[in-house]
């Protein structure tokens, strides 16, 4: 360095190495990171438990609903008419589409179809095995579950790095994490209670009683649910749609929403949608360890 | 948890001199390490956590430096606090030629001449080319000459 660098390097030290040590606010940091976490799956992928939320829940509404919806599936069943409700219709798919692999793909966004994340993976609940990538532009987030064993890591991004994103990990290298787990977890955020619902279509039924959703029957036989919620600081409506495939299992979840939320000390307000499908029931799910392994912290 | 204090007290000082002052250093420095906590998953299998938080703090910086010009487009300059006494009014006049540079500017001579990091190591915290580190810190040296150059009695490092 000239004199010039020195002289400059030397001020600036003077200018901060007096500034007295103080203790971070930890106990607020640690709060401030847990609601902006909540937020931020909320707002993106939060959007996915949602989705899967509302089968559950409609599903969940029929198992501890009145009696009149019952007389569906009695004997009598010479009349013409439907004889099945539409929430249980769903409670049917559910049952049938759980225990089962399958191959699953979810795009979140906002109402416009904008800023949104696409998910894709295979899971087979059976063995608790199975990944989901999510692409991002500096790179593909994945996890990885194999047999009850969580990796999560990065890999290269699907196009060029962008010119404001300098080298940041090591692609390739996968945090595995303690314990055993027996779901995927990329989009789900453990702390709330929608975030329990992973994408495992039996999972619906947990949610199901929670989100207390009323459901429909659309002129196209598909079913349409509803349900808001609330909480301290704001508020959110959801609605969706729900098709089956022909084996009446859960094919597609399309979901769309608004929230607000004074968290920020002013009113904020969104919109987003997701579409959740599911499909390849019964697929054979292999993944391999990854050969670069840290011990994650 | 650790990580945090580990953090907060290695990184205050940078973000001071970002910011210009130790109240909008502790929010940056907030706000950073919330952004960090909330991609704890990913980000804790980093080889280097820290390098990554600098490079949070400094675009973050650039962001807040960004909305605030936006927000606070007023007539008349705000009033500062007079320095105390005893403070070396050397340091007081440097402080104030970093805060007018643009804050791509200060980032590149704060990492350079502070963090003593190399003009590839700036380059890749900022996601720019080193060529454009070398124009930046140029720029910003033919400003900050005439504090610079004046004869100081600060201590040496």
């Amino acid at each position: 360095m000239n004199t010039l660098d020195e002289r400059l390097a030397n001020r600036l030290h003077g200018i901060v190495d007096g500034e007295p040590d103080s203790t971070p606010p930890t106990g607020m940091l640690l709060e401030r990171g847990r609601r902006a976490r909540r937020r931020r799956m909320t707002a993106v992928a939060g959007a996915t438990c949602a989705v899967l939320a509302l089968g559950v829940a409609t599903a969940a509404t029929v198992a501890t609903g009145p009696a009149q919806v019952r007389p569906g599936v009695t004997a009598e069943s010479t009349s013409p008419l439907k004889l099945t409700s539409p929430a249980m219709e769903l409670a049917s798919a559910v049952t049938a589409s759980e225990n089962i692999s399958y191959r699953m793909r979810l795009k979140t966004g906002n109402q416009s179809g904008q800023g949104g994340l696409t998910y894709e993976g295979a899971f087979d609940p059976k063995t608790a095995t199975g990944y989901v990538r999510q692409p991002q532009d500096d790179s593909v987030i994945t996890e990885l579950l194999i047999n009850g064993t969580r990796y999560v890591g990065g890999e290269p991004p699907l196009g060029p790095l962008p010119a404001d994103k300098g080298p940041g990990e090591t692609y390739g290298r996968y945090g595995q994490y303690p314990g055993k787990y027996d779901r995927l977890s990329l989009y789900g955020d453990p702390d709330t209670v929608l975030g329990a619902a992973e994408p495992d279509p039996a999972a619906l039924f947990k949610a199901l009683k929670s989100a207390n959703a009323t459901t429909v029957e659309n002129p196209d036989g598909t079913l349409h649910f509803e349900y808001a919620a609330k909480s301290k600081v704001g508020s959110s409506a959801t609605s969706g749609d729900v098709t089956l495939d022909a084996d009446g299992r859960i094919a597609k979840v399309a979901l769309a929403g608004r929230w607000q939320t004074t968290a920020k000390g002013r009113l904020d307000t969104g919109t987003f949608t997701a579409t959740l499908e599911l499909f390849d029931y019964g697929v054979k799910v292999k993944v391999k360890r990854p050969a670069d392994v840290v011990k994650a912290k | 948890m650790a990580f945090v204090e580990v953090a907060w007290q290695r990184h205050m000082r940078l973000a001071v001199l970002l910011t210009g002052d130790r109240w909008r250093a502790e929010e940056l420095l907030q706000d950073s390490l919330v952004k960090v906590y909330e991609r704890w998953r990913r980000l804790s299998r980093l080889d280097d956590l820290h390098a990554y938080l600098r490079r949070v703090l400094v675009n973050n910086h650039t962001s807040m430096w960004r909305r605030r010009r936006r927000e606070s487009l007023v007539a008349e300059v705000p009033d500062r606090a007079a320095p105390p006494n005893g403070v070396d009014p050397e340091a007081v006049a440097l402080h104030a030629a970093l805060r007018s540079l643009p804050p791509r500017q200060r980032a590149v001579v704060v990492l350079r001449h502070y963090e003593d990091l190399s003009e590839r190591e700036v380059a890749q915290v900022l996601g720019c080319s080193v060529g454009t580190v070398k124009s930046q810190n140029a720029r910003a040296l033919d400003k900050l000459r005439h504090i610079v150059d004046q004869p100081s009695n600060v201590r040496s490092r």
